[in-house]
């Protein structure tokens, strides 16, 4: 019931805020409405993030003991990745609202929002390692600016812990790769139909194929 | 493998987050551990069951045909 009502307020501030947009900028055709598409939901998923921040701030100022213990903190576990997910979310349409709207729209309006959108869902993701700090109270979670940040934070996770981010990442990285190689396939497929030629993004999505493979058959052939 | 974490831990009146902190790991941890999802470390085995003083055998069971 709490979600309905935390979606329906924010799905409230995207559809304001995309009709301010439209009201200032003459919208005439799909890839501005697409753009403005972007806008909104980035936004819902933007105050959505920001809801389980608070939430999960005012769980911590109070105190629980026994199975309520338990239940909070697998709570406070679960809006934690929610958090993730949304501003993640939130950070990628809002990068593609951008291209979007410098490529196809020339609109500037359009084009500062998008922007304004992306710089607050960068902070956003930023924000993560404060909240991670919230939810794990007792570790030493370390700062953004250090150079080996993501070794670090995997040195912090304890064996279970490890035992869910390689599940996580091994199903992803699978996903990756087939999600790479069927859009090859599809660029390909959409070039020779006569279309735009797609030879850029191609090799493009080539390059991350080979990178992304190369680094993880490195670490494995190294160990 | 089955482990006895649930009951004991309701024997010692203790919730997975206090279980969590005595055994040095995350409460994520335990709860894996508790759902058969995750078989510990011998380290973390051994951790758990002198919190129980219990042998490391009466606190992880396995079937035979896991040996």
């Amino acid at each position: 019931m709490k979600f309905i009502l935390q979606f329906f307020i924010s799905g409230v501030a995207g559809f304001f805020s995309v009709y301010v947009l439209m009201s200032f900028s003459d919208v005439h055709f799909a890839g501005e409405v697409t753009v403005l598409g972007l806008i909104a939901i980035s936004i819902i998923l933007t105050a959505l993030s920001i809801f389980r921040f608070q939430k999960i701030k005012l769980l911590n100022k109070q105190n629980f003991s026994g199975e309520e213990e338990d239940e909070v903190e697998d709570r406070k576990y679960k809006m934690f990745a929610d958090y993730s997910l949304f501003a993640n979310i939130s950070f990628v349409l809002s990068i593609l609202a951008l291209s979007l709207s410098i490529i196809v729209t020339h609109n500037v309006i359009l084009t500062i929002a998008s922007l304004i959108l992306l710089i607050i869902t960068y902070f956003l993701i930023h924000y993560m390692t404060r909240l991670m700090q919230h939810v794990y109270p007792e570790r030493n979670i370390p700062s953004k600016s250090d150079p080996d940040y993501a070794q670090s934070v995997l040195d912090l996770a304890d064996d279970g812990e490890k035992h869910v981010i390689l599940d996580g990442l091994y199903k992803s990285q699978g996903l990756l790769n087939l999600s790479l190689i069927i859009a090859i396939s599809l660029a390909t497929v959409y070039s020779v139909s006569g279309e735009e030629s797609q030879i850029f993004s191609i090799i493009l999505m080539a390059i991350v194929l080979l990178v992304v493979n190369g680094k993880y058959l490195l670490v494995i052939r190294n160990k | 493998m089955k482990s006895r974490l649930k009951e004991l831990r309701a024997r010692e009146g203790y919730n997975q987050t206090q279980l969590a902190k005595l055994a040095k790991v995350s409460r994520q941890t335990i709860s894996l551990i508790e759902r058969g999802e995750y078989m510990p470390s011998l380290l973390i085995a051994v951790r758990i069951a002198r919190i129980f003083n219990e042998p490391v055998e009466n606190v992880f069971r396995f079937e035979e045909e896991e040996f």
